[in-house]
């Protein structure tokens, strides 16, 4: 079934910062946006490449792919306000 | 004589000797590494500062270059100034080929500009990622030089989205781990006009083991462009402003010939004959070797003449000469050398005779003397000619840079045996009657007395309702001369001295 949130997770190697990050978006995702979401998580660690390719320069990371356009938080997201207002959630469901 | 000029060319005649743990590295860069003493710094950082236009990112790009052509040193470009293509399309125009170096993985540009897609911070992160990035890439490659653009623009791009400790927190990861790989590091900083700190960050002086800084000056007809070195930590380096120019083929640095007071001695036994039989005999043999002669005269007297006849002599003795010609086109002297029965370009093409023309707009010092340092070593020159230093005076308008650079030639010359002519200009009075020959020696000629270590004085003399020309040895370090004021001719052949002038 077609979400309408897609969203990556960029990760760097399992830390504490990374789970953290991991808990409070979907934490965050099943309070605002329940059944409506999905989230890859993707650990850089084993993919130069993409880290390349998507400029990624920190972590956690977390990507709006869906909808359009691309906007992005770093941070393990443990400020909720900045996550809603920087993941464009909160505007759409005030 | 040719042992002689062996032992005064011996390479470690600086007096000072650094002893230093840190190795260096050459870049490759021409003149760049002479300010340095020989080389940037190995495994060090090197802070490069400078306002917007000064060529920051030229010269970190030629760092690359030079290193993967000079050296087979592989190099990853760090930026957070200007994206990739926009690199590999303005190192195009220096007919650097980026592109293929990249594609044979000599090469390789970590993209830090971020792109345009916005972010907030929410939380702690971590730079590991970026880190990473940059280490991988410079494995890959097997990078031994990393160009980082710039702090500034890092600080720029970051300092929205993050604080700017944050950033700071990067920069030193990032060296700290570029140290600990024992890779060389350029890395550029902005500057703003008026700020004259090197530390606009806060971080400038922490990641950098040394740094050097570009400046923009504005001389009358172009832009002069100025290196100098501010710090570099355990290594010695040459202190002072340099000039520099970006030419279609890259960075071109004219260090200064560092002034050196171990200077070899004259050698009073050997003398240089001049060209003209009579004058070497007023000489007492001719000019001592390693001697700087200022021949001071007004316009017409013969003082590029007799500069071309100490040259051929040199020539027919088989030695090897250079001709700086400021006053008039190669051609020309070719010209008269021809009307004398002087063959120059024959020696010319057996590169035994250089000259050295230079554009008298703006006309750069410190240009001019690598020039002459470079033409002299190229054909171990021992002859020289400046024709003329008044004309320099005239046209760099700055007196001090001029006496700088005539001290500069002098001790270089004078450290390889080198016997020079200098033509200086000396506006006295066409009318000088009888006895005041000396009394029109002009205050410049005493400044430049100092340097110099002998004088020969042409004037015209009004007598007997017609112009004659005078000579004079006014003066000759160290040895015996003629004292006499001398009659003397210019003729098919060249100058030809006469008997004593008498006064009435």
């Amino acid at each position: 079934m077609k979400k309408d949130y897609l969203f990556r997770l960029y990760t760097l190697g399992k830390v504490e910062k990374s789970a953290l990050a991991v808990a409070n978006l979907n934490r965050i995702c099943e309070k605002y946006l329940k059944n409506r979401y999905q989230i890859d998580v993707i650990d850089l660690e084993n993919n130069t490449q993409m880290a390349e390719d998507s400029g990624i320069w920190a972590t956690p990371m977390v990507e709006r792919r869906q909808p359009a356009p691309i906007v992005r938080v770093v941070g393990d997201l443990s400020n909720e306000d900045t996550v809603l207002y920087g993941l464009g959630i909160k505007n759409i469901n005030v | 004589m040719k042992a002689l000029k062996k032992e005064s060319r011996n390479p470690t005649k600086n007096g000072t000797k650094i002893q230093s743990a840190v190795d260096r590295l050459k870049t490759g860069i021409e003149g760049f590494d002479e300010l340095f003493g020989g080389g940037i710094a190995k495994g060090r950082g090197l802070l490069v500062t400078g306002t917007a236009g000064t060529g920051k990112t030229v010269l970190l790009n030629e760092f690359l270059y030079r290193g993967i052509q000079s050296f087979t040193q592989n190099g990853v470009f760090v930026t957070f100034e200007e994206r990739p293509d926009d690199i590999i399309r303005n190192v195009s125009s220096f007919g650097w080929d980026f592109s293929a170096l990249i594609e044979q993985d000599n090469l390789a540009i970590v993209d830090c500009t971020q792109q345009s897609v916005p972010v907030l911070q929410s939380g702690e992160f971590s730079w590991d990622v970026l880190i990473s990035r940059i280490e991988k890439m410079i494995k890959r490659v097997d990078a031994k030089r990393v160009a980082i653009d710039s702090i500034g623009t890092a600080f720029v791009r970051f300092s929205q989205v993050v604080d700017e400790q944050k950033v700071r927190e990067l920069l030193f990861l990032l060296m700290d781990k570029l140290k600990a790989m024992n890779v060389t590091v350029m890395i550029s900083g902005e500057k703003t006009a008026r700020d004259a700190a090197l530390s606009r960050y806060g971080i400038e002086e922490f990641v950098s083991d040394g740094a050097v800084t570009l400046e923009l000056h504005s001389g009358q007809n172009k832009t002069i462009r100025i290196m100098s070195v501010i710090k570099l930590r355990g290594l010695d380096y040459r202190s002072g402003k340099v000039e520099y120019e970006i030419s279609p083929s890259g960075l071109t640095v004219f260090p200064k010939i560092p002034v050196d007071i171990n200077v070899a001695e004259t050698n009073f036994d050997v003398r240089l004959k001049t060209g003209i039989n009579e004058l070497d005999q007023a000489l007492r043999g001719g000019i001592p070797q390693g001697h700087v002669m200022l021949i001071a005269g007004n316009t017409g007297v013969g003082k590029t003449l007799l500069g071309m006849q100490f040259i051929y002599q040199g020539l027919n003795d088989g030695e090897k000469c250079v001709f700086v010609a400021l006053e008039e086109p190669i051609q020309q002297i070719l010209k008269t050398a021809n009307a004398h029965g002087w063959n120059f370009e024959k020696y010319q093409k057996k590169n035994e005779l250089i000259f050295i023309r230079e554009g008298l707009l703006d006309i750069s010092t410190d240009q001019l003397l690598y020039r002459i340092v470079r033409a002299v070593e190229r054909i171990n020159a021992n002859h020289v000619v400046i024709d003329s230093v008044s004309s320099l005076e005239s046209s760099s308008m700055d007196r001090n840079k001029v006496r700088e650079f005539l001290i500069q030639a002098s001790t270089f010359f004078k450290t390889r045996g080198v016997t020079c002519y200098m033509n200086y200009l000396s506006g006295d009075t066409f009318g000088a009657g009888v006895g005041q020959l000396l009394g029109s020696l002009t205050t410049n000629e005493m400044r430049l007395s100092s340097i110099v270590d002998g004088i020969i004085l042409m004037r015209y003399v009004e007598r007997d309702e017609s112009i004659h020309k005078m000579l004079n040895i006014f003066k000759l370090r160290g040895s015996d001369h003629n004292r006499n004021i001398l009659h003397y001719e210019i003729k098919r052949g060249g100058i030809k001295l006469g008997e004593r002038f008498k006064a009435k």
